[in-house]
């Protein structure tokens, strides 16, 4: 099988080359934000800046740096990560196991799914969610950027569709060895979908990372936000209707774009760079004709 | 039928975490629905604002531009999610027929980076890049002879402006969800296919595709969902007067109605129509899914 | 495409958090109806003297000091802007040590958030029932909290505490106008948080070095600008005649001056001849407007792509040499015409302003709002409703008054604001006007001994770019210095009683709340189409019979309602 047609060959080098036109096009805007964010605000905002800085310099960078909120907020980021992210992978691996086994062998398991989904499409809004969490004496806590979340019901979901797809005779003869769920589960179902676990670990993490808008509305204390939150308010958000004088001497000071963009990689980078570390499961193919024998 | 229960009783231990933190945290809010039927102050509190009934849905559909609003939202909204699968799909499958492991990483890590820009960032580049006198879109479109539209100021031209650039955005992202799908095929039906004589392209047509399938299914049946979620933050950074009445969504709409007063009551009554179309089209999906492809997408 | 429910929670949550967070900002432009007439002028430039209280009521010691010291719980909006000295913070600092050991009051901040997300905080904090002692809520959030019988009546506390500094500020300045925005049925429910009315005002910035370029004289009448704005086309290609942003109003490259030169006052709320407050922008006088600026569109005088020109794109315009000419506010020195400079100057870059010019020979009055961007109200019940008071108090000695220490209250060398902590923050609606005159007054004169801190730094702006060409100095020089924006163009309007100011400011009329997001809609798209020359000038007509119909006539209703009650 090692001889390709020449059909296939061509194929194959206008697939190469499409793919790499089109991840370049992806970097692009990534080149040009990263060269604004060394360039002089004055550059900047007269969008003179391409692909390379003008007047190279790390003031936003030093400012975004300096302050020791952002060591902080950094900090609790990364406290979530590591605290949310197992909180969700686990949470969503025990849902979705039995909510992938057949009705037969688990009869409520259309109402408990229909019981998750139904959160995916109905919500109170901003001011219920608010006063529950604030009910349970969470708003200011690092748990309430933990446990409202908890249960991604869409990593659920495609979790389950996975569990779906390993063939029932493993888990018979697990069970008939004498294994209980909860082994199966842990032992068998997890090694088998390291595609599907890498993925909503994926989104788990990023989720987490870029999450802003809880951070700010719950937190009560600037020392307890995460990083997005933290980074949302460097950005002076101003309406240019009405200014004083004072509000208009710092949009020349702090430049919104330079800031902006080193803001981007200050927090994006190390979500960018978790990716390829996952890549090696979606690497990997289910070895099944060992099992199978 | 005892040793039945004993049989599930580990299932239900499973969920009940899971189901404990939904309960508490989506179910307890939920209740607050009822703001979507009320006047709502905030002083007053979610229970003792005034009852208005259907005002706030009846105010939403009286709008002189609602069938616009509602129009222009989902037409962006299912171009989006179309347009979306087509290319996510489409690129894990053109990633997947290729050998090196290095060049597809890399591949996969550049294209999912766009995801990770705001569109307060994007939209800038974006209005520099289309515009019809010094953009370089344009510059390239006129070396190949064609005069370039105005992308971002025609209202014909913007609700397709706003897929393409949100599929370029989304569809490296978008596409994680299929290339694990795509590791997961058993390799052994590949071996067979082969053993049967089967060249790459009926082997993607008999193997590949119906491997992902049911991924795909869920995607879309879950897409559904979003059918009345055009993208705010895009639209809302490229809208502009002059294509108003192909740009305007429900949600910018709602924004507006915010900057002159809180609006929660309405705001509420908004999510809470989205959430009606929403689950009423997933559950047709689920059905059509059920019925005719004997498919459960949960 | 994550989780679609946190995409859906986020929808939902982020378009409520955007429509929420530009309330207050909105809110702090002087609200969306504003009507006027011009007889309420403000005082010229008021003197320091206070007046002598009018009451009979025993009047106490302003700065009376609570012995034992008591605790006022707060909230507080914070951004970027907020510095602090080493070891500092917003509960620690000269304005808190100043609460503690002047007035024996301890602030405790009980929460903070970004500015942005401000009403969404509040909003929650109300409807959980938890209000704090003393906050600063928006006009709607007064109006319901007012219903809901939910904030103490301050007049006692103020007209027995209210130092004669605060009583000139809430009861003279700006013809007593703060005093009364926070007065329901007799009784002051309110301290006001009040901007300055001449500083809403359309200002047109001029690049003097290509008008010497044209050979032209300076403007004095509508006419000459449109002049202008040809030889800028002309002579610059690629350059546009006049800069315009796509929202047609709202501070840089707007269309309201270019209103006021035909007597159209858009956007507020003005008496017409019979006495009634109707909204200036469907008045007949807009129709010429329009027609004027869709002349001027097709002349080519303004930007083919200016529909979607947002402020910063218009910066990027101005910084590359395509604008010259355009109509924005007083402050623009600092940004974005700081930026050009720092790019342009060696190459002869140079502004000026100017004020409205008229079309005919009736001179132009430049529109503007009340500035009302809310109120400091105390919670039902506090024991010490007083306290706000003497913050107010406290707070106007430090920092405004003869007594003023401010480069403790202020702001240092450094430029770290204090003048942003203080919890009670209230400021002489015109002191940018007086700094205005002070420093031009000193820079003629040489004599800078009068100025206080804040003005001497201007003075040090004006000097060194007058008389050195520093250009990092323009920015304020072309404010507060002679031939700046105070002195040429919002004194002028000020002691020529010119300006045309928006009467309405209370919180958006029950019509307005339902109808005005879509009336804007109507207005911003049917004037854009006119501009662009998509429709004919005469889809005005229509457009003003459709705004009335849409519920522009219920809302005039409601409004001259309101008037008559206030």
């Amino acid at each position: 099988m090692k001889r390709l047609s020449l059909g296939r060959k061509l194929f194959l080098t206008a697939d190469y080359l499409f793919l790499t036109g089109l991840a370049i096009l992806c970097l692009l805007p990534l080149v040009n934000v990263l060269a604004i964010s060394f360039s002089s605000s004055t550059a900047a905002t007269a969008n003179l800046v391409k692909f390379w800085p003008i007047d190279f310099n790390l003031k936003s960078y030093t400012y975004a740096l300096s302050k020791p909120e952002f060591a902080d907020a950094y900090w609790v980021s990364f406290k979530r990560i590591l605290i949310g992210t197992p909180v969700n992978i686990v949470l969503t691996l025990l849902v979705a196991y039995p909510l992938s086994k057949d009705d037969r062998l688990f009869r409520w398991r259309k109402y408990y799914s229909w019981a998750f989904i139904f959160t995916m499409l109905f919500s109170g809004g901003l001011i219920p969610w608010y006063m529950t969490i604030k009910t349970l004496g969470l708003i200011d806590t690092f748990w309430a950027l933990v446990l409202p979340g908890a249960v991604p019901v869409f990593s659920v979901i495609l979790l389950l569709n996975f569990f779906r797809g390993i063939p029932k005779e493993i888990e018979e003869a697990a069970l008939i060895d004498g294994c209980s769920h909860w082994r199966i589960l842990w032992r068998i179902f997890l090694p088998l979908s390291a595609p599907a676990v890498a993925t909503i670990t994926l989104f788990a993490l990023v989720g987490h990372w870029n999450s802003w808008f809880d951070g700010l509305i719950l937190m009560n204390k600037t020392e307890h936000y995460p990083l997005q939150s933290y980074l949302q308010t460097l950005v002076i958000s101003f309406d240019l209707k009405i200014m004083n004088v004072k509000e208009a001497e710092l949009l020349s000071q702090i430049n919104n774009r330079t800031l902006k963009a080193s803001q981007i990689f200050l927090a994006a980078l190390p979500i960018m760079l978790t990716y390829p570390f996952l890549q090696k499961y979606f690497m990997k193919g289910i070895v099944m004709g060992s099992v199978k024998g | 039928m005892k040793s039945s229960w004993r049989r599930e009783l580990p299932f239900h231990i499973m969920v009940w975490p899971g189901l404990l933190a939904v309960l508490i945290f989506s179910y307890v809010p939920m209740a607050g629905i009822v703001i979507a039927f009320e006047k709502f102050i905030p002083s007053k509190g979610i229970f003792q604002s005034p009852w208005i009934g259907f005002d706030n849905f009846r105010f939403l559909f009286e709008q002189p531009d609602f069938a616009q609003i509602i129009r222009n939202t989902v037409v962006i909204a299912v171009a989006k999610i179309v347009a979306g699968l087509v290319a996510s799909i489409g690129f894990a499958l053109l990633l997947n027929e290729l050998g090196k492991a290095f060049f597809k990483r890399t591949i996969q890590t550049l294209v999912y980076l766009p995801h990770f820009l705001s569109w307060i960032i994007l939209g800038g580049i974006l209005i520099d890049i289309l515009s019809p006198s010094e953009g370089i879109v344009s510059w390239a479109l006129g070396l190949i002879g064609i005069d370039a539209p105005f992308f971002l100021g025609s209202s014909s031209w913007f609700p397709f402006t706003l897929v393409v650039s949100d599929v370029w955005k989304e569809f490296g992202f978008g596409a994680i969800v299929y290339l694990a799908a795509l590791t997961s095929i058993d390799p052994t039906h590949y071996e067979a296919a082969v053993i049967d004589g089967a060249d790459r392209w009926r082997q993607t047509w008999h193997v590949t595709l119906p491997g992902i399938a049911p991924i795909v299914v869920l995607m879309v049946t879950l897409s559904l969902g979003n059918v009345l979620n055009a993208g705010f933050d895009q639209v809302f950074i490229l809208l502009s007067p002059t294509v108003m009445d192909t740009g305007d969504i429900i949600d910018t709409w709602v924004y507006r109605m915010g900057l002159v007063n809180a609006q929660y009551g309405l705001a509420t009554a908004v999510g809470l129509f989205k959430s009606v179309i929403s689950s009423i089209l997933i559950v047709a999906s689920f059905v059509l899914a059920s019925k005719f492809a004997n498919y459960r997408v949960f | 495409m994550t989780n679609v429910s946190a995409k859906k929670k986020m929808t939902t949550l982020a378009s409520l958090a955007f429509s929420i967070s530009l309330v207050f900002v909105s809110a702090c432009s002087g609200n969306n109806g504003n009507g006027g007439a011009s007889e309420a002028g403000p005082s010229a430039v008021p003197s320091a003297s206070p007046s002598a209280s009018s009451e009979a009521v025993q009047a106490a010691d302003p700065f009376e000091k609570y012995d034992p010291p008591i605790e006022v719980k707060t909230v507080r909006s914070t951004s970027a802007r907020f510095k602090f000295l080493d070891g500092e913070s917003l509960d620690n600092n000269a304005w808190s040590r100043a609460y503690e050991n002047e007035l024996g009051i301890k602030v405790k901040n009980v929460w903070t958030i970004d500015e942005a997300q401000y009403q969404n905080k509040m909003n929650v904090t109300i409807a959980s029932g938890d209000l704090p002692d003393l906050m600063f809520v928006s006009p709607t959030q007064f109006q319901q909290l007012l219903e809901s019988d939910q904030i103490e009546d301050l007049s006692a506390a103020y007209d027995k505490y209210a130092s004669p500094f605060l009583k000139r500020i809430m009861e003279q300045d700006a013809n007593g106008l703060m005093k009364k925005a926070a007065t329901v049925d007799g009784k002051l429910m309110g301290i006001t948080g009040f901007g300055s009315i001449e500083q809403g005002t359309a200002v047109i910035w001029l690049r003097t070095d290509w008008l010497k370029q044209a050979n032209l004289p300076e403007p004095t009448t509508f006419g000459d600008v449109l002049k202008i704005a040809e030889a800028f086309a002309q002579n610059h290609p690629g350059a546009y005649g006049i800069g315009l942003n796509k929202d047609l109003f709202g501070g840089l490259a707007t269309i309201e001056g270019i209103a006021n030169a035909y007597h159209a006052y858009p956007k507020i709320w003005v008496k017409d001849d019979s006495g009634k407050l109707v909204y200036g922008s469907v008045q007949p006088e807009m129709k010429q407007t329009l027609a004027t600026l869709q002349d001027m569109y097709k002349r080519g005088l303004i930007d083919k792509e200016f529909g979607v020109k947002d402020g910063n794109k218009i910066a990027e315009d101005i910084m590359n040499n395509k604008i010259g000419l355009l109509y924005g506010q007083f402050w623009h020195p600092l940004w974005p015409l700081q930026e050009a400079m720092n790019m342009n100057a060696a190459s002869g870059m140079q502004w000026k302003p100017y004020p409205v010019l008229s079309a005919d020979d009736r001179p132009a009055s430049p529109s503007t709002t009340i500035p009302v961007s809310g109120y400091y109200v105390v919670r039902k019940g506090f024991e010490h409703p007083e306290a706000v008071v003497k913050l107010a108090n406290l707070q106007l000695k430090n920092a405004w008054s003869e007594e003023a220490q401010a480069e403790i209250y202020n702001t240092d060398k450094d430029q770290t604001p204090f003048y942003l902590y203080p919890t009670v923050s209230m400021e002489p609606p015109s002191k940018n006007l007086e700094a205005g005159i002070a420093v031009t007054e000193a820079y003629r004169s040489k004599d800078f001994s009068k100025l206080n801190e804040e003005q001497k730094g201007y003075y040090d702006n004006v000097a060194a770019y007058l008389d050195n060409q520093d250009i990092k100095s323009f920015g304020n020089a072309l404010i507060f210095g002679p031939g700046g924006s105070e002195m040429e163009v919002l004194k002028k309007y000020v002691e020529g009683n010119l300006m045309k100011i928006g009467e309405f400011y209370g919180a958006p009329v029950p019509t307005q709340q339902m109808k005005q997001a879509t009336l804007d809609k109507l207005e911003l798209e049917t004037f854009t189409k006119i501009i662009v020359g998509e429709s004919s000038v005469d889809e005005f007509d229509s457009f003003v019979e459709k705004w009335n119909k849409l519920g522009g006539e219920q809302i005039t209703n409601e409004i001259n309602e309101w008037k008559a009650a206030h």
